[in-house]
């Protein structure tokens, strides 16, 4: 874990203090709050050259990064789901592994047609 | 060789003469497409940014864009992202990537299904996602303070004053939910809770053992020789505890329900010699040893 001025200074220069604190306030990074200051995992400080990347190269603005950030959290969050329901279906017996590739193969073909 | 041993111009999809915002449109266009975090299941889209970028580095600067045209370098040199080890999706995809995620945490199968369940057609427009509206914070305590539970106000960096109530006992990194004192509820959302995580700093002579308490004390010569009730430190207060005659340093002595919760003290003794050994006590002890045989060290003599 990272304390703000340690995350600045992996940063470098492509994100200063004031937007560091910016992102904090937008709630774009959430680093967690102790009470001696912030602390930062590899995930946000990840997450911070992401945005440094989509803002000052890509230049998403403000409200455009609201939206990417949104849609990302879920992309992520619906990915991560489904990792878990593979895994759970790959424990099943091999039958069972097999009726849910038909059904899901089923509906599949279903909404292609529609 | 590289993947992006390849012609700048030709990645990007420019003519040689493209001017500067040409090049700055064309590399934003495909660099929104192709950008790895935004493309988590398609693995070219991680080589192809790359190139993207080692492409839009060369032609973005306009010596080394000459050096190109004249055919002095090649598409060599690390971009910037390149040196990156690990992307967001590395960490939006592992253990940590939950932080972030929307519905992250618990599975749940019918929640799983309402999710897709909107492509029948039951959800149509755009839904405000659940946001995340729970806080982590992380607390230090006082070992004593773990160890028999307090109450504690503290503020947090953010401004947040938090009232919080440690349970006795509670455990190194254990984490304490604060009904309702994450973010505020708005008209659309209940508010969220507080996590807190506590840790412990260490005590300068307590340690802890789940419910047992361990801590050295030091004794004296004569504490040990003559066998005396000395005071002991426990987290509950000072107690008598009797040493026996002849205590080692070492020694371990149990004070029954002293610890956490019902669990037991133990005290380790540590026999400290005065810092000076005076005349009177030197006499005593070669007068003592002229008529005691004393061989603690018999066994190690035998063996070697």
């Amino acid at each position: 874990m990272k304390t703000l001025e340690e995350v600045l200074e992996v940063l470098e220069a492509r994100i200063d203090r004031v937007r560091l604190e910016d992102y904090i306030a937008r709630e774009w990074v959430r680093p967690q709050r102790a009470d001696t200051g912030w602390y930062f995992e590899d995930i946000d400080i990840a997450r911070l050259q992401l945005i440094s990347h989509l803002t000052q190269e890509i230049q998403v603005n403000n409200e455009g990064m609201d939206v990417v950030l949104s849609l990302l959290d879920q992309l992520y969050g619906l990915r991560a789901q489904m990792r878990h329901l593979s895994h759970a279906i790959t424990q099943q017996p091999p039958q069972v592994q097999m009726e849910i590739t038909l059904i899901v193969d089923q509906l599949m073909k279903e909404t292609g047609k529609s | 060789m590289s993947p992006m041993a390849k012609n700048p111009y030709e990645i990007l999809g420019l003519s040689k003469t493209a001017s500067e915002a040409e090049i700055k449109a064309a590399y934003r266009k495909l660099a929104k497409k192709f950008h790895p975090d935004l493309n988590p299941g398609n693995k070219d889209a991680d080589s192809k940014f790359k190139g993207l970028n080692a492409a839009n580095d060369l032609l973005s600067d306009a010596a080394k864009r000459a050096a190109f045209d004249r055919g002095e370098i090649d598409m060599a040199g690390q971009p910037q992202y390149q040196q990156q080890q690990q992307t967001y999706r590395d960490f939006a995809d592992g253990p940590q990537g939950n932080r972030y995620h929307f519905n992250g945490g618990d599975f749940d199968l019918s929640d799983f299904e309402s999710i897709f369940g909107g492509m029948g057609g039951r959800r149509s427009g755009f839904e405000q996602p659940q946001t995340s509206t729970d806080i982590r914070y992380i607390i230090e305590v006082d070992f004593l303070e773990a160890a028999r539970g307090a109450k504690k106000r503290v503020t947090m960096p953010d401004g947040k004053a938090l009232d919080i109530s440690i349970p006795e006992g509670i455990e190194e990194g254990q984490q304490l939910r604060l009904k309702g004192q994450g973010q505020p509820a708005t008209a659309a959302r209940p508010p969220g809770d507080a996590y807190v995580e506590l840790h412990t700093r260490p005590h300068p002579f307590f340690a802890r053992n789940g419910k047992d308490i361990t801590a050295e004390v030091p004794i004296t010569l004569q504490e040990s020789v003559l066998g005396e009730k000395i005071k002991v430190p426990t987290i509950h207060g000072p107690v008598d505890m009797a040493i026996p005659k002849g205590a080692n340093s070492g020694m371990t002595l149990r004070l029954k329900g002293k610890g956490i919760k019902g669990g037991d003290q133990y005290v380790t003794l540590k026999l400290v010699m005065p810092k000076e050994i005076d005349p009177e006590l030197e006499e005593a002890i070669r007068k003592w040893s002229q008529t005691h045989d004393y061989h603690p060290r018999k066994h190690m003599e035998s063996a070697t």
